[in-house]
């Protein structure tokens, strides 16, 4: 998108589609959501925590993910994230999407 | 985007409503998520070998990060809370950002909707308080006027005083309608303020009850009472605000104090409200002190206010029988007479509702054009954004989003345009009630202001506008195939932008048929203005002197009197350098002002009572003719031995000698005045006619009698110049005081004023209508250039390989103008069926020309015609000058 700052929309977009693509592996609290991420992208990719919660919760508005309280691994309370069947499908439409902006981008790269 | 479910959305509506509740939800939730996040990420620390101490301090930096926490907290809740107002947001700010981008294509814009937003707004505030605002009155719903009519004479609805004085007498007592029914009416008077000169002022002699009527409340004192305003009361009278502060310096003592008012003295009671007044504005009022049977002409206007409950209708009827029952007990002036009840607002606004609605209408067409253009630019910009939009969809927005996104921009675009449109809207608004015409009374265009309604309704145009041209650009964003234009690299040629063509096309034909509606209209206005311009009035406006002359009745009691002031009066004036002739008529013509009585010719045999024909009244001296420039057509005129005492005569119009005799010549035929059987006045000459209303209107049977066998105190004096007339105001009124020091000269106006001011609302619509369809032309024809312009740039290839094949300069011109040609007959002849339809609508706008008017509406399309040619030729020249190379080439 040719604005002036390119990188938010297009970053908030790709980080909503792998915050769902780290919870269709299970529910998972914002922590496990993080370390999910890392080790999925081989330690290449750390989502600030600054973005994260916000993409949660702006995805939970969306109708994407739903959340309950519930106990942690090493028995702490905590919220768990969970995929919705619309946030599945978004997921899928999303990675379409994907495929065809990095098809896009390619063009442009490729471009004279 | 994919829809969430159904009950997510409902979940989420519901959420968005209880907001506030949540913030503090919300709040708390996040505080625990983030104390578990950052425990988890203290152990981790730890693990990997921190204190716990570092670990932690370290956790709570991460999660905080460089914006801190507080201030993510917030983003976290906005997130929430806003997602649809972010996003509004966010697509004003990504249009804002997009027009400043394009600053030719927002100027283009911007201007001409601000322009025809303004125009439309301007007019729509003078419908505004013309039509819809509330009259500034308490009970204004319930104000009607009250009138009588002739029902076999074709006379002015509602006229000036044609209300019977003893009719009143009686209804007012028997009419079961009205909680008050009050009358008045007007005349001149001289006041002499202390230390001051005479001056002559409107006084409104009125009854007491109609302060009731109108609910007025007075600014100082009281105004009259009912004893007041009874035979032999005591003489008070009211000042109005402004005639108190010009003349009496607005002291609050003069309550109380005596004036001496047409040489009697008169106790000042009250002030009136700034602004208060009904109908024409009045210096001061009067009680009319009428006697319970009283007798005389028609000479009164009359307001009423309805009982609470009682409707126009049930009053109307209710008068229709009263008029009945008068016209059986007094057949003698009732027969053949009916009365009505109108509401206030349509009395006040008569004839004006049509023009203003027309121009309103006429203004819309100008609005819609605009609006087809900057769809058209807006298409253009598309084309030249195809990637642009491409890519964004690309990156994951969907075509609704997009479409969205284009809608937004063009309200953004409306919106500015409407603020600038409403600054000249209020400034357009000042001059319109500059040139407003005058039979729209005053007490409306004081009104004329800056309200809601108007604010509103700019409002509602600017998104109105915004939505209807933003939509054909955004219907095309939304069904647009934009892998097929990344594909294409930028070449024109596409399925898209050969719908596009369509779309500006089609609109292009629109706002040439528009404008065709609208210059056939301004067509019509402007040769009705030109048809009234050359009517003969009957007399010669230019370099002439108008001023109305009062003599108090009191000190000017006998006929010898009053005829010897005018003739020492007329002498002097005569006397002054650059006079060339003198005279004075009691009612001049254009001022609306007549008196109509029924007349018999002695011999014949009298007309049953109510069936004589009605003569039309005026007294003159004997200068009256030639200083009006009036020609005698035959016989002789009056001279200063047509006095008292001598043989009764008169002067008739030539439409009374060819209505009443047709065949014979009038001079020698005696008229007997209906009322007055004892006048028997020998026709001794005939006068050409004058169009005593208007040159829009008809001529009367006009009876012209010499002043002194015709008394009157009040006149106006008319006197024909050299050079321009104002500069004789000074000199003439000093003449008059040379007489008597205490006679003012009244409102001097040159006579073109007066007769200039006769055609002002079919001057004032005619150059609105004018000045409309010139901006329409001028707009329709950007509109064709621009949509041939584009043309040529998409076949610019095509173009070149024509070119390359032997086609010839002309050829390719001839392709281009053709196109251009095709479009404009397509929006011509559209245009034509509709203005055809739509012209009857304007009948009673027109003045000697036909709505369906063969040569106006032929030469509009031919001038249409040759716009839309000349505006398709100048892109044609480009598109013969390209290289067949280069364009190949490309």
């Amino acid at each position: 998108m040719p604005t002036q700052k390119p990188s938010d929309e297009l970053l908030r977009g790709m980080l909503d589609m792998l915050v769902l693509k780290a919870l269709q592996l299970g529910p998972m609290h914002g922590w496990g959501i993080t370390e999910r991420l890392e080790q999925g992208s081989r330690s290449a990719l750390r989502v600030g925590q600054g973005s994260l919660y916000p993409a949660l919760y702006r995805l939970e508005e969306q109708g994407f993910v739903s959340s309950t309280w519930s106990t942690s691994d090493n028995n702490r309370r905590a919220r768990f994230y969970a995929l919705t069947a619309a946030g599945r499908a978004h997921l899928a439409e999303e990675r379409q999407s994907w495929r065809r902006l990095s098809r896009a981008v390619e063009l442009i790269l490729a471009m004279e | 985007m994919t829809t969430p479910g159904f009950l997510a959305r409902v979940r989420l509506g519901i959420r968005k409503l209880t907001g506030f509740r949540r913030a503090a939800d919300l709040d708390s939730r996040f505080d625990s998520e983030a104390s578990f996040h950052i425990e988890m990420a203290t152990e981790r620390h730890i693990r990997a070998g921190m204190t716990p101490d570092e670990a932690r301090r370290a956790a709570a930096r991460d999660f905080a990060g460089q914006s801190g926490r507080e201030e993510w907290r917030e983003q976290a809740r906005d997130e929430v809370r806003s997602a649809s107002v972010e996003e509004f947001t966010r697509d004003v700010r990504y249009a804002v950002r997009g027009l400043r981008r394009a600053p030719g294509f927002t100027a283009a814009a911007v201007a001409t909707l601000a322009l025809s937003i303004g125009a439309t707004s301007a007019i729509f505030s003078v419908v505004n308080a013309a039509l819809l605002a509330r009259l500034p009155y308490p009970n204004a719903d319930r104000i009607v006027a009250v009138c009588e009519r002739s029902t076999t004479k074709a006379f002015e609805i509602c006229p000036v005083g044609g209300f019977s004085v003893p009719n009143y007498a009686v209804w007012r007592e028997t009419a079961k309608s009205f909680s008050a029914f009050a009358a008045f009416r007007e005349g001149r008077v001289s006041i002499i303020a202390p230390r001051a000169e005479p001056v002559s002022a409107q006084a409104r002699v009125s009854t007491a009850n109609l302060f009731t009527v109108l609910g007025a409340h007075p600014f100082l004192g009281r105004f009259f009472t009912e004893e007041e305003d009874r035979p032999g009361g005591p003489t008070v009278m009211v000042l109005s605000y402004d005639f108190w502060r010009q003349y009496f310096g607005g002291d609050p003592g003069v309550i109380g104090s005596r004036i001496s008012m047409n040489a009697n003295d008169y106790t000042i009671v009250g002030v009136t409200a700034p602004r208060f007044g009904i109908y024409d504005p009045v210096d001061v009022w009067l009680p009319m002190r009428l006697p319970p049977s009283a007798q005389g002409g028609r000479s009164l206007r009359a307001i009423a206010l309805l009982k609470p409950g009682v409707t126009v209708e049930q009053a109307d009827r209710e008068m229709k029988t009263l008029a009945a029952r008068r016209a059986q007990d007094e057949p003698r002036y009732n027969a053949d007479m009916t009365a009505f009840v109108l509401p206030l607002r349509e009395k006040l606004v008569g004839g004006s509702a049509r023009v203003l609605w027309t121009l309103l209408a006429a203004v819309g067409f100008l609005l819609l054009i605009a609006c087809a253009n900057v769809a058209n630019l807006l298409l253009a910009r598309a084309a030249s954004r195809e990637r642009e939009m491409a890519v964004r969809v690309s990156l994951g927005a969907s075509p609704r989003r997009l479409a969205r996104q284009l809608l937004t921009e063009s309200v953004v675009l409306s919106v500015i345009s409407a603020v600038l449109g409403l600054v000249l809207a209020i400034e357009g608004t000042r001059l319109l009630v500059a040139l407003l015409p005058s039979d729209l009374s005053f007490q409306m265009l004081g009104n004329v202001s800056v309200d809601w309604r108007l604010v509103a309704f700019t409002a509602a145009v600017a998104l109105g506008s915004g939505v209807l041209f933003g939509l054909a650009p955004a219907l095309h964003a939304a069904h647009g195939d934009v892998h097929e234009s990344l594909k294409e690299g930028g070449r024109g040629g596409t399925a898209q932008s050969r719908a596009s063509g369509r779309l500006r096309s089609a609109l292009v034909v629109a706002e040439m048929s528009l404008a065709l509606v609208l210059l056939a209209g301004a067509g019509l206005m402007v040769r009705s203005f030109s048809a009234l311009q050359h009517v003969a009035l009957g007399f010669e406006p230019e370099h002439a002197l108008t001023g109305r002359v009062s003599l108090p009745g009191r000190t000017y009691q006998t006929d010898t009197a009053v005829a010897g002031f005018f003739e020492q009066a007329e002498a002097r004036i005569a006397a002054l350098p650059g006079v060339k002739a003198v005279g004075a008529i009691s009612y001049l013509p254009l001022t609306g002002q007549r008196s109509v009585n029924g007349f018999d010719i002695e011999g014949r045999a009298p007309a049953e009572p109510g069936q004589q024909p009605g003569g039309d009244m005026r007294a003159v001296t004997p200068g009256y003719f030639r200083a009006m420039g009036i020609p005698l057509k035959s016989g002789r005129l009056f001279t200063p031995d047509d006095r008292m005492g001598k043989p009764d005569v008169a002067l008739i119009s030539e439409t009374l000698a060819h209505t009443i005799f047709p065949n014979e010549d009038p001079i020698g035929h005696v008229i007997v005045y209906d009322w007055d059987r004892t006048t028997h006045a020998e026709i001794v000459g005939v006068v050409g006619d004058v169009h005593h209303d208007g040159p829009a209107k008809q001529t009367y049977m006009e009876i012209y009698r010499p002043l002194p066998q015709f008394l009157y105190g009040s006149m106006d004096v008319v006197i024909r110049v050299n050079g321009d007339p104002a500069s004789y105001v000074r000199p003439v009124a000093a003449a008059i005081r040379q007489v008597d020091p205490s006679i003012p000269l009244a409102s001097p106006t040159p006579l073109t004023k007066l007769a200039s001011r006769a055609v002002a609302s079919t001057r004032l619509s005619a150059s609105l209508f004018a000045l409309f369809g010139v901006l329409g032309l001028v707009l329709a024809a950007i509109g064709i250039y621009g949509v041939m312009a584009y043309t040529v740039q998409q076949r610019h290839h095509e173009i070149g390989v024509r070119v390359a094949l032997g086609a010839s300069t002309s050829n390719v011109v001839g392709m281009v103008v053709r196109r251009g040609a095709m479009l404009s007959i397509a929006g011509i002849g559209i245009g034509a069926v509709l203005a055809f339809a739509g012209a009857g609508l304007m009948q009673r706008l027109l003045f000697g020309i036909p709505p369906h008017d063969r040569v106006t509406f032929a030469t509009i399309s031919v001038v249409l015609a040759a716009v839309g040619v000349f505006a398709a030729y100048v892109p044609a020249r480009r598109a013969a000058r390209v290289d067949p190379l280069t364009a190949l080439r490309d």
